[in-house]
């Protein structure tokens, strides 16, 4: 890795932005009374459709994707904003953007594309993907956050 | 441990008690939606959306015959879940998936009947369809053809019919199967003259037959809900309403594409025309929306579609006096019926007037809009209140700051309000206007495949349908007073039994 102060402050800025917005989406929905991802699943049309479907078709692992989701994204927030085992919950959030970006991939050819801004496979589900790829390769948390203590031998 | 290791190892906390701080503040400083006096008082009044039952399919196979196979008797068969081969072919991937999770209404098309030859032999293999497979795939004949409506309707297999044919023929099509016994579902408008609407409504309760006329949009969910807040007495007295059709292109002013190998020999002309016996006209065969003898113009084929969606909303039923004018403003071809349209529609009794403005040669995005004492709803792909500032009703509302005069307030069903990913996909949801597509318990569906499924649900039930023979009957006056009133350049007045 190079030895760049400047860079590798960019890059932690980087990895708490991120951590922020996944925090903030969790907590957000903790804090939102009756807050359901019922609709945004049942109105998917990605691959993952006939998944999302039968998630929606049973209350219970409805109730339980519900819960889960919050979890997920309170968690890698968390983790990213104070860089603890970043290696794995940079995963975990290309995994959970993965979920969101086939929900409703931006490939063009939808009824009702009524989406706040104009994607063609590219959006910033994917963006932010890319983003935490690259932090899963720099790792910086290893030295700015508390994976610094995992890997540095306290003496 | 160095201190510097220390610090740079909980480089992210600190962003950590910012954002608690953040949230915290913001969490004071929010007014709670559920604390506002005013938020209170439209939750009171307003009932939740009620869940829709779904239409059941359940129970013996009806089998169907189609009159009219042009392109809405097409799009009928479709929202049947029947599709020639070749529209399968052409479909995307996403199309042909949407249209294999379209519920299987438990139909068979027995028989088919159109007066253009390549339209009837299309629908006979639409018809034939039954697995919804491509031409690769597809092996089965083709269904009956009849070469008029009165053998369709001689039929013993046929339980039921759907006319789609241009609008000429809707009164005497509905009211011979009415009279052998046969469920009737019309497109609109009910009719093409004023006689006509009598002579159906007569036929149709005398046989008790169950009649849906083809106004999808009773199905529409944006429709259901604004009827709700009106029933609640949010707007106040409603005493305007304002409703319009816009549209600027070929296709919009009815030009309509007309087939070069079309000639005496594959189009039935004899029976299209109702009266007379005028040439073979391929312009008037095709592009019979231009014409008197065949269509009533705007009047039947748009002013209807608004009326109704009203009616569904407000129930005011047929206007005591009707006036209208208009002109031939920009399509200056061949066409008789005007381009430009205005319809006002009196209901002295009920204190309120509906006004409709039409124009083909001009597309501003015009939403409907009910007028009342004390708030506008405005519905276009949202339904959004505004509560008006002479109100009495929210009077201490508005003085208390708790409500935004003019602002408007989204009423939408609020569980489609309530979507969210992470960062995207918020506003997807919502269709722009509500005749192609609505939200059924959640789910988008085609409102003419829900409309199809209400009617058959009622034929195996007995339950009513939502634009029954009353409401049919209120559409077709109101259209036939409209044109007449055009066409004669006078008041036209309904005095409850007929009109003068
Ligand atoms: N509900 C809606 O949203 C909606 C939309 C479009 C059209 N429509 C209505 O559907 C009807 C058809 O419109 P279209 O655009 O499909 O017209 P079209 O010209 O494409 O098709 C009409 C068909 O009816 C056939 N026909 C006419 N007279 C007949 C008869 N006596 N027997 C058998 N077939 C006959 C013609 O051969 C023609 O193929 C109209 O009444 C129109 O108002 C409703």
């Amino acid at each position: 890795m190079r030895n760049n102060k400047s860079e590798k402050i960019a890059l932690t800025l980087l990895r708490i932005a991120i951590g922020w917005l996944f925090f903030h989406e969790g907590i957000n929905k903790l804090i939102t009374e009756g807050w359901t991802a019922k609709m945004y699943l049942l109105q998917s049309n990605g691959p993952l459709q006939s998944l999302y479907h039968w998630i929606v078709s049973n209350e219970s692992i409805l109730q339980f994707t519900n819960y889960s989701l919050i979890v997920a994204l309170t968690l890698i927030g968390l983790a990213l904003i104070i860089g603890l085992y970043e290696r794995f919950f940079t995963i975990a959030g290309i995994i959970i953007l993965a979920l969101f970006y086939f929900a409703y991939p931006p490939w063009g050819e939808l009824i009702n594309n009524h989406t706040e801004g104009n994607y063609l496979l590219v959006d910033k589900n994917m963006i932010t993907a890319c983003a935490l790829l690259a932090l899963f390769h720099f790792n910086i948390a290893k030295e700015f956050g508390l994976d610094r203590f995992r890997f540095k031998p306290n003496n | 441990m160095k201190r510097r290791d220390l610090l740079k190892g909980l480089a992210g906390v600190p962003f950590l008690g910012a954002y608690g701080y953040l949230l915290l503040d913001k969490i004071k400083h929010t007014p709670d939606i559920n604390d506002n006096p005013f938020i209170h008082f439209l939750e009171k009044k307003l009932p939740l959306p009620a869940e829709q039952t779904p239409y059941s399919s359940d129970g013996k196979k009806l089998r169907i015959g189609i009159i009219g196979t042009g392109s809405r008797g097409s799009y009928l068969m479709k929202a049947l879940g029947f599709l020639p081969p070749e529209s399968i072919d052409q479909m995307n991937e996403k199309q042909q998936l949407l249209f294999s999770e379209q519920p299987d209404l438990n139909v068979e098309i027995v028989a088919i009947c159109d007066l253009y030859q390549p339209r009837a032999e299309k629908a006979a293999l639409a018809a034939a369809n039954i697995d919804r497979h491509g031409t690769l795939k597809f092996n089965r004949p083709a269904v009956r053809i009849y070469a008029s409506y009165m053998q369709l309707i001689a039929d013993n297999t046929v339980d039921a019919v759907v006319i789609a044919t241009s609008d000429q023929w809707h009164a005497p099509i509905t009211i011979e199967a009415a009279k052998a016994g046969k469920h009737v579902y019309c497109e609109k408008a009910l009719t093409h003259n004023l006689e006509d609407v009598f002579k159906v409504r007569d036929a149709v309760l005398s046989n008790r037959i169950t009649f849906q006329l083809g106004h999808q949009n009773r199905q529409t969910e944006n429709y259901i809900r604004s009827k709700q807040i009106v029933d609640a007495g949010l707007l106040g007295k409603v005493n305007l309403v304002e409703t319009s059709t816009n549209r600027n292109s070929e296709n919009g002013a009815w030009l309509y594409n007309i087939p070069e190998s079309a000639n005496e020999q594959n189009v039935d002309w004899k029976q299209f025309l109702r009266n007379g016996n005028r040439h073979f006209n391929k312009e008037h065969f095709f592009r019979w929306r231009l014409f008197w003898e065949y269509s009533t113009g705007l009047a039947g084929d748009l002013l209807t579609h608004e009326f109704d969606c009203i009616n569904q909303i407000l129930g005011m039923g047929i206007p005591e006096k009707v006036s209208a004018s208009g002109g031939i403003y920009h399509w200056k071809d061949n066409r008789e019926v005007p381009d430009v349209f205005q319809v006002m529609m009196e209901y002295p009794s009920k204190n309120m007037s509906l006004m409709y403005s039409a124009s083909q040669a001009n597309s501003a995005n015009r939403p409907r809009l009910i007028m009342g004492t004390d708030a506008s709803l405005e519905i276009g792909g949202k339904i959004n209140l505004n509560v008006d500032p002479g109100s009495r009703l929210y009077q201490k509302y508005l003085k208390n700051n708790l409500v935004q005069p003019n602002n408007a307030v989204c009423l939408n069903n609020a569980e489609s309000l309530k979507l969210d990913g992470i960062s995207s996909a918020t506003e997807k949801y919502f269709a722009s206007r509500g005749l192609l597509y609505t939200t059924h318990n959640g789910k988008m569906m085609d409102t003419t495949h829900l409309h199809l499924a209400e009617w058959l649900h009622a034929i195996r039930t007995g339950s009513s349908t939502s634009c029954n023979i009353d409401r049919a009957f209120e559409e077709g006056i109101t259209a036939q007073m409209a044109t007449l009133a055009y066409r004669e350049e006078k008041v036209k007045k309904w005095d409850g039994d007929r009109v003068i």
